[in-house]
């Protein structure tokens, strides 16, 4: 195992590094736009490092639920990822276009994009769920 | 003065002293932006004589790669573009000179215009408030004069992408799109079951075709749009002009995206749109129908997150590291988010 500071820890204290030491100094607006994006990127891989695992786990486990699947290995982001290209390929075909199957692909689909968001972009995600 | 800017100036001094047959002078050439495929400088030209004697200030293009993007107009096509739009009374910034060939790349010399073009600003400056109660009649006005632009008159067919004529059946302007983000999706290869869902809605709520096909800006937006306290001061980046279905144009500015925070106000964060549709369809005399816009809400959305995604790849493909180009590979979750909450309502 590593030591401490963890993933998480790291990538909080270069993101606070690049706010409160090297943004500050830049005078160059396109450089300091690029670099507050740098560290909104820390953000998102902190969040991920904290979240991803048990994400993953769950969208694997609705995934196959959705499309029936039995075979499941050691491997979840492999799994997601085949079984993830195995919907879209379905929804494509218009094999989701209505009925129960369509209502639990969409509840499926939407709950997913609220997981990336979760990690992409939580304030976009209070912002847009607020307004409904 | 680098090397890089020393070279181009004395390429220019001899193109430009070329071109209109006198002696000239530049000063101040400084760049404004650049990337692996292109690079926008800004200028003062004095021409001593003859017929285009005088000082202008120029904002010079330069092509360096390949087109951008598969469904982008290279840079004289878009000049091109930008000649037929002035030549229809369109606001846009004058296209001087077409130089094919400036230290071996093309290059475009274009009036340098004065006003704010950033989104967050135009949408939250005190000084435009007064700009941003005109704007949306005057986007309304304008993009009616786009859309008057006379398809045959200028053979804008042979210019700017179109959907197919020479079929059997004519493709209309929705199915040639959404067959496009279908492969282009597919080219990408990551699989995205949101955009699949609202393709399919897409495809299933096909409006019918439109009147009559039509010039389109395609990125009619607030961020393209050159403001001042007056409003509306000039249409920019017509790199994505092509021809289709005059909606496409409409709702591609209520698009959430290029609201900039003001959710709330469906027309770039500045309005709701009724003022704009209002002042399109007394210019052209037709009757906006909002079902259709909604429509082409949900594409506009679609693609765009297909344009972020082919952005992300550019990246990711080494055609052109940029960091936020890779971010926009997780932005794409907001566009996700929106489509469905659209296909929903």
């Amino acid at each position: 195992m590593q030591d401490r500071p963890t993933s998480r820890e790291l990538l909080d204290s270069v993101a606070q590094f690049l706010d409160s030491e090297l943004i500050p100094t830049l005078n160059d607006p396109r450089l300091k736009f690029r670099a507050r994006v740098a560290a909104n990127v820390l953000n998102i891989l902190a969040r991920e490092v904290e979240l991803s695992d048990t994400q993953l786990r769950a969208e694997r486990e609705r995934l196959a639920a959705l499309l029936n699947e039995s075979v499941l290995t050691d491997d979840i982001p492999n799994d997601v990822e085949r079984l993830t290209r195995e919907l879209a390929q379905q929804i494509r075909a218009g094999d989701a276009d209505e009925g129960t199957f369509h209502d639990a692909v969409f509840a499926h689909v939407e709950q997913t994009v609220i997981e990336k968001l979760q990690i992409a972009n939580p304030r976009y995600l209070k912002r847009v769920i607020g307004d409904e | 003065m680098t090397d890089e800017r020393a070279q181009l100036q004395a390429a220019l001094q001899e193109k430009l002293s070329a071109l209109t047959h006198s002696d000239v002078r530049i000063e101040n050439l400084h760049k404004l932006a650049g990337g692996a495929s292109q690079e926008t400088w800004q200028l003062d030209l004095h021409v001593e004589t003859g017929e285009t004697r005088g000082d202008y200030k120029l904002v010079l293009r330069r092509q360096l790669g390949g087109k951008i993007y598969p469904d982008a107009l290279d840079l004289w096509r878009e000049f091109r573009v930008m000649q037929i739009a002035y030549a229809s009374d369109v606001l846009v910034p004058y296209p001087q000179a077409w130089l094919p060939n400036v230290l071996g790349r093309p290059a475009a010399l274009i009036h340098w215009m004065s006003g704010e073009t950033i989104g967050r600003r135009i949408v939250r400056e005190p000084s435009l408030e007064g700009a941003r109660k005109k704007l949306p009649a005057q986007m309304g006005n304008m993009l009616a004069r786009i859309h008057a632009i006379n398809i045959d008159t200028y053979a804008l067919r042979h210019l700017v992408p179109a959907p197919p004529t020479n079929t059997a059946s004519p493709i209309s302007p929705a199915h040639w799109t959404l067959t496009a983000l279908e492969r282009m999706l597919d080219e990408i290869g990551e699989p995205h079951p949101a955009l699949e869902l609202g393709l399919r809605w897409l495809h299933r709520h096909e409006p019918p075709p439109p009147e009559r096909l039509t010039f389109l800006h395609g990125d009619y937006r607030i961020g393209n749009i050159m403001v001042n306290e007056d409003g509306l001061v000039s249409v920019l980046d017509w790199e994505f002009a092509h021809i289709g279905d005059p909606y496409e144009d409409l709702s591609w500015s209520l698009v959430r995206d290029w609201r900039f925070g003001n959710d709330d106000l469906h027309l770039g964060g500045i309005a709701q749109p009724d003022e704009f549709f209002a002042a399109y369809d007394t210019a052209t005399g037709t009757q906006i129908d909002r079902a259709v816009v909604h429509y082409w809400e949900i594409m506009g959305n679609v693609r765009w997150a297909v344009g972020m995604l082919n952005q992300a790849q550019r990246h990711l493909r080494g055609l052109e590291p940029n960091l936020e180009f890779a971010s926009l590979g997780r932005r794409c979750a907001e566009i996700e988010f929106e489509v469905l909450h659209l296909i929903e309502s």
